[in-house]
């Protein structure tokens, strides 16, 4: 086998399936957007101090 | 009434941005929650509340309004529809009874807030840790149904597919 079938075979075997894809993006735009969110609120609070 | 690409991607930012903006911005209301019940210290306790306070006003409602706003065009504007799949509108009547219920909950933050202000010492007031735990789950099951997006229309959404599949139908051009 050479580099490139290796290096072809060893992408195909790190491909998450559909259902763990879907799960790690939900954990990844809950975290980074909803850090976002916490960004905002830090921001904001002191307004009406 | 399908948006251009561009305008149906800023769309899309815009809401996932306001929607999970708002879970973020209840994630650090519960911490201000759980530091005003758990502090021993005074002038924390009445900040907590203080803060608690702003951002419901200045950043949970906008973000609810907008989250709201945003996934109603976002739903109108492609081909998903408002009314056509079971997890769109489940989406929408979750965000719905969640925002009502953020603005009807705000007073009793803002009443709070000015009892610990005005008060010499503000720990053992009542949490409103029902409410925020109650509003993030909420919030995650929206989040969790926008991204695995379950199979399922609505009667309208059928009805609606077999007209367009008709007017298809009618639109082709017999070949020779």
């Amino acid at each position: 086998m050479d580099g490139e079938a290796l290096t072809t075979v060893v992408e195909s075997l790190m491909i998450m399936s559909a259902r763990l894809r879907k799960f790690a993006l939900t954990v990844h735009v809950i975290s980074s957007v909803g850090w976002l969110g916490a960004v905002t609120s830090f921001l904001l609070s002191p307004l009406r101090a | 009434m399908i948006m251009r690409l561009r305008l149906r991607k800023f769309a899309l930012t815009a809401h996932v941005t306001s929607s999970i903006g708002w879970l973020g911005a209840v994630v650090a209301f519960l911490a201000l929650d759980i530091t005003a019940q758990n502090s021993r210290d005074v002038q924390t306790v009445r900040a907590a509340y203080l803060a608690m306070a702003t951002l419901i006003w200045y950043v949970l409602i906008p973000l609810a309004v907008a989250a709201l706003l945003t996934g109603i065009v976002q739903s109108l504007g492609t081909t998903w529809g408002l009314l056509r799949h079971y997890w769109v509108l489940f989406k929408l009547v979750l965000t719905v009874v969640a925002a009502i219920l953020l603005v009807q909950y705000s007073q009793t933050v803002a009443d709070r807030a000015a009892v610990a202000a005005s008060i010499a010492d503000p720990r053992g007031l009542p949490s409103f840790l029902l409410h925020s735990v109650g509003g993030l789950v909420v919030l995650l099951v929206v989040t969790i149904l926008a991204v695995f997006k379950p199979r399922g229309m609505t009667r309208y959404g059928w009805r609606k597919r077999r007209d367009q599949q008709r007017k298809d139908e009618q639109r082709k051009v017999p070949v020779p």
